[in-house]
């Protein structure tokens, strides 16, 4: 571990000094790049100098610095769904340069997007690496009108979707457990409503999204598979917007504008779900049932001076179930869901050096409450964090980019917590039984990093990490060294290759039988007896940019995973024809540990830009998984393992007001565990007579069935009009509109046909062509 | 009480499960070609406290298609032979009983003894069968203690040998005439691997103790790793539960399916 800890410091003092070298004669251009009109803080914005075929890219706040020898030089600020911009400098002092970007949206004309101006794949270091522009998932069909992140997410390759209409991430052969999802720095745990059919994300509060498949910077940790990276728009500094949107299950609004024009700004924007009052026609006098969800989105942020400026963020959301019954005094409620919020705060040290410091809270709580006949129940699981993170990001020269930081949260579990009271028997029974438990406890998970983005011999760009992470439960210490490096030679002019490494460590884990994001699926940790799981992941690719803006990427990985853990064989938290033992089995005895590996091929040709953009992906994988008490211990393949996934998605602009657009995804089917055969088994001596038998339905191998290919095509048209104080847009869209029947579910069944018993197999299929219409309004 | 729980989110499910279903179709497929051939099944759980020694042999049959059998003994093969061979070599075959439908023959005529390892053969419909197991030996200086909503039940553990546990309790409220059984969890299976040689324990949860139980009753089962992989996974796997996974039986029968198995039973009934 010392030496651990003395390679990090060596290494660091190694960059900065060749970081001071020649700093003679240099001048730093640095600023802000900002949204045209809100004044947003762009992050991930490209900013590069074709004279010196380098460049660097504006950190989470927006930032950019780059020094340069004296000089004149051309800056191209480029970012995905934005125009790009180039502006000319006479270098010969330090110089504030903060840029505005427009949507590319209001620049429809292919003439004037110029393609040396847009983001180019073969000049990015990062591989494995997708941004989604935030307009396309406004433009993208979306299951019940719903516009949803997460599942415009799942029509990129390496990412694959669960079941139907899920919005689970599966990348790379990770479990949705793996992925990483964090909202303003708060860590997310569980991103579904309802099953897992609507994520918890508001599309029109989103100002970013950035999902890592692998070549991980060190700046994340915690998660195996992916890191989902969302960040709420800051609300507009300039003006007050607002937008009001109708659809079939849910309404939303959203109202943003400057506190103090031009210095702070806020943001609120809420959904709410009508599910409840659409089934309420069902209830009757007697019983009454329903489900509702919504989330709500909140967020200030004040510029004190053009060095320090303050953000405050929050998220809350929740589903709910409710049924009451009069004839058996029943009210009973079941809900869950998660609230974060996050409080940062930059501060410039100089024009090189930039730090942020963030406060996070995040929380996630399953509770049930009855009250009947005398009869309370209160019963929750939950998982809650503080954190505290402090990032730097340090522009010495152009040749390297260097960030580090600290970060520390506070978890604390709770398994289960149960208080019941008899209090009908009360008056009658001095002796009722009360119960009133809580299991909880705490862990501590931290870490340190260090990476530096590198430009080297003109053509290679390095980014080389390091990240030791650290878990302590109870007595129970972990450390581990997580050393990650991604490389990008440019071979040609608009051609490089791209090879990644990352070693990641996960000491939070999600126990769950069904994987469809049920709400009680337990978020348990790394104890003394549990080991974090690890994972290392290699990849390789190539990127190419043609003409007319679009681009082809390629990779190849593989992914090891070490210490997954399952339930066992049988095992569930949930047992349904014995409650009583819930309490008292610990989840420790009900798993097991295994591991798994994936590889595959993935190919996706995009257009980012013009009246007609979209991206064709394919992914060819492999996932097999070995637990020693699954199975036999003998390996298998996942669920969830795709042979082949393709998406097709089209954006056509027909004109400024009318989008037309389109998706087309097919995937080889998952896998399921069917029985083959029907079997005596032995007689039960210890709880039963000898000769009492039973059957056994043998699946042979776990996952041993291929369900049908998935596919189905979704259409959206989208009709704005400027109106006298806003915009006002329809959408219609069309899910599966040639009404594929889809696998949802196979289930064996028996049918008796001339007096003959026969086994049959069923196919459930939950949604075909399913049109729906939403209304928004933008002022 | 607990049950309250899984009634709502049952109803919750259920519930929610209605409103999709509004839009679901359930319709019968192509059976999956995945379809094994059928197999002998041979079961046969022996121990030196049975009477018998007692051998079910029987077929499987396919999931899907026309099903031959219902399994109230029309699976049940009839005239196989069945041997069971001792350390030496020497095989004693069981005969048939048409009235149990099994084969066995009197634990006298063929003793069992700790320690030993014995084999068992089966031929039917021209195919052999071959199992072997080990008979386990007793667990030593077994105690209980019964406390408030708990019953322990302690033992030694026998020294440098892998050996397994069950664990089964009961206890029994006369003016009732009820048997409570009790539910050790995770406790009911266990192993020696952390503890050879030393004091082993397991631990239930009790209706109530206020009640009063009249007699405990309770079995401390030895056997070898086979006997407790295949019961721990089917006393585990709920088929009712709809998020628990399938699962799959382990088998030590070459050849075929089924298990083969010695235990050693101490089973003691004492007063609370």
């Amino acid at each position: 571990m010392k030496s651990a800890a003395k390679l990090t410091i060596y290494t660091f003092l190694l960059f900065s000094f060749f970081a001071c070298l020649g700093q003679n004669s240099k001048f730093t251009i640095s600023g802000y790049v900002k949204e045209k009109g809100s004044q947003e803080l762009l992050p991930g914005v490209t900013i590069y100098v074709p004279s010196i075929n380098s460049g660097v890219v504006t950190n989470n706040y927006g930032f950019y610095s780059l020094t340069l020898p004296e000089g004149s030089y051309d800056l191209i600020y480029s970012f995905v769904g934005f125009e790009g911009s180039k502006v000319s400098v006479e270098l010969n002092e330090d110089v504030v340069i903060n840029q505005f970007l427009s949507t590319a949206t209001l620049a429809l004309d292919e003439v004037v997007i110029n393609a040396e101006l847009q983001v180019k794949e073969s000049e990015i270091t990062q591989m494995s690496l997708l941004r989604l522009p935030t307009e396309s998932v406004q433009q993208i069909p979306a299951f019940m009108g719903e516009k949803d992140v997460l599942k415009v997410l799942q029509l990129m390759p390496g990412v694959q979707s669960g079941s139907e209409g899920n919005s689970g991430l599966y990348v790379r052969g990770g479990g949705p457990d793996q992925n990483l999802i964090i909202l303003d720095d708060a860590i997310v745990y569980n991103a579904n409503h309802l099953f897992g059919f609507f994520s918890i994300f508001n599309g029109d509060a989103i100002k970013s999204i950035e999902l890592y498949k692998g070549g991980f910077p060190a700046r994340f940790g915690g998660r195996l598979s992916s890191v989902i990276k969302l960040d709420l728009k800051d609300g507009n500094k300039e003006e007050k917007h607002g937008k009001i949107g109708v659809g079939l299950v849910s309404s939303s609004f959203l109202l943003e504008g400057p506190l103090k024009k031009g210095k702070s700004s806020y943001l609120i924007s809420a959904r709410r779900t009508y599910i409840d009052a659409l089934i309420a026609p069902l209830n009757n006098t007697d019983t009454k049932g329903g489900y509702f969800f919504y989330d709500f989105n909140a967020k200030i942020n004040h510029e004190y001076s053009s060095t320090d400026k303050l953000y405050i963020s929050a998220y809350f959301g929740k589903d709910k179930f409710f049924s009451k019954d009069k004839t058996i005094n029943l009210n009973a409620r079941l809900g869950w869901g998660n609230a974060s919020s996050t409080v940062r705060w930059n501060h410039q040290f100089s024009k090189k050096f930039f730090a942020n410091t963030s406060l996070i809270f995040s929380r996630y709580l399953f509770k049930i409450t009855e009250e009947s006949g005398g009869f309370d129940l209160k019963y929750n699981t939950s998982i809650r964090d503080f954190g505290i993170k402090y990032d730097v990001d340090f522009f010495p020269n152009l040749n390297h980019s260097i960030k580090f930081g600290v970060a520390s949260t506070s978890h604390r579990f709770v398994p289960n917590a149960l208080v019941e009271q008899e209090t009908g028997l009360a008056t009658f029974n001095p002796d009722f039984v009360e119960v009133d438990t809580e299991n909880k406890f705490a862990t501590l998970e931290s870490a340190f990093y260090l990476e530096d983005e590198m430009h080297l011999l003109n053509r290679l760009n390095v980014n080389a990490g390091f990240r030791f992470s650290h878990f302590i439960h109870k007595s129970k210490q972990y450390y581990r060294p997580e050393p990650r490096i991604a490389m990008a030679y440019k071979i040609f002019d608009n051609f490089s290759i791209k090879s990644s490494y990352a070693s990641m460590n996960q000491y939070v884990h999600l126990l769950s039988n069904s994987g469809v994001g049920l709400p009680t699926d337990l978020w348990v940790s790394s104890t003394d007896r549990v080991k974090p799981q690890s994972s290392d992941q290699v990849a390789v690719g190539l990127a190419k940019d043609l003409p007319r803006n679009v681009s082809i990427t390629f990779e190849g990985y593989l992914k090891r995973s070490k210490n997954v853990i399952a339930y066992k064989d049988g095992a569930s938290f949930l047992i349904l024809d014995d409650p009583g033992s819930a309490e008292s089995i610990s989840w420790e005895d009900n798993i097991t540990t295994g591991s798994s590996e994936s590889y595959g091929i993935e190919l996706l040709i995009q257009r980012k830009v013009g009246e007609f953009n979209g991206w064709i992906g394919y992914t060819l994988s492999k996932t097999e998984v070995q637990f020693d008490e699954i199975n036999l211990g003998e390996k298998f393949l996942s669920k969830y393992d795709r042979r082949h996934d393709v998406s097709v998605v089209g954006i056509y602009n027909i004109s400024d007001r009318i989008t037309l657009s389109g998706t087309w995804v097919y995937g080889t089917g998952n896998n399921y565990s069917l029985p083959v055969r029907i079997f005596r088994t032995a007689p039960d001596d210890a709880r039963t007579s000898f000769f009492f038998n039973n059957t056994f339905e043998d699946i042979e191998r776990r996952n041993n069935f291929q369900a049908e290919a998935y596919h189905r095509i979704d259409f959206s048209f989208r009709m704005s009009k400027q109106k006298k104080k806003g915009v006002r847009t329809w959408d219609l869209s069309i899910y599966n509109a040639y009404s594929r029947k889809n696998p949802f579910f196979y289930t064996r069944a028996e049918k008796i046909e001339n007096g003959r018993t026969t086994g049959v197999l069923e196919k459930l299929s939950i949604f075909p062509i399913l049109p729906s219409i939403s209304y928004t309004y933008e002022f | 009480m607990n049950s309250k729980k899984y009634i709502i989110i049952g109803r919750f499910w259920m519930e929610m499960s209605l409103i999709f279903l509004l839009f679901s179709c359930t319709e019968e497929v192509d059976p999956p070609d995945i379809a094994g051939e059928d197999l002998i099944v041979v079961n046969s759980i022996i121990s030196s406290s049975f009477e018998q020694i007692v051998v079910e042999v029987s077929r499987s049959q396919k999931s899907f298609g026309v099903l031959a059998n219902s399994f109230n003994g029309d699976d049940l093969i009839t005239d196989a032979v069945v041997l069971i061979i001792d350390e030496n070599s020497v095989g004693t075959q069981l005969p048939y009983n048409r009235d149990s439908g099994h084969y066995a023959i009197s634990s006298a005529i063929f003793p069992l003894t700790a320690g030993k390892t014995y084999g068992l053969s089966v031929v039917a419909d021209n195919q052999t069968l071959f199992a072997q197991t080990t008979v386990p030996f007793k667990a030593q200086k077994i105690e209980h203690t019964v406390n408030i909503f708990e019953i322990e039940i302690s033992w030694l553990d026998f020294p440098d040998v892998e050996n397994y546990y069950r664990i089964v309790a009961q206890g029994r409220i006369t003016r009732f005439e009820f048997w409570d059984t009790f539910d050790f969890h995770s406790d009911e299976f266990v192993s020696d691997a952390n503890g050879d040689g030393e004091k082993l324990l397991a631990r239930a949860e009790t209706f109530s103790t206020r009640l009063g139980y009249d007699s405990v009753a309770y079995r401390v089962i030895s056997s070898g790793e086979i006997y407790h992989d295949y019961f721990k996974i089917l006393s585990n796997f709920d088929s009712e539960n709809p998020f628990s996974n399938p699962v799959r039986l382990p088998s030590n029968v070459d050849n075929g399916l089924g298990i083969f198995a010695a235990i050693q039973v101490s089973e003691f009934i004492g007063k609370r």
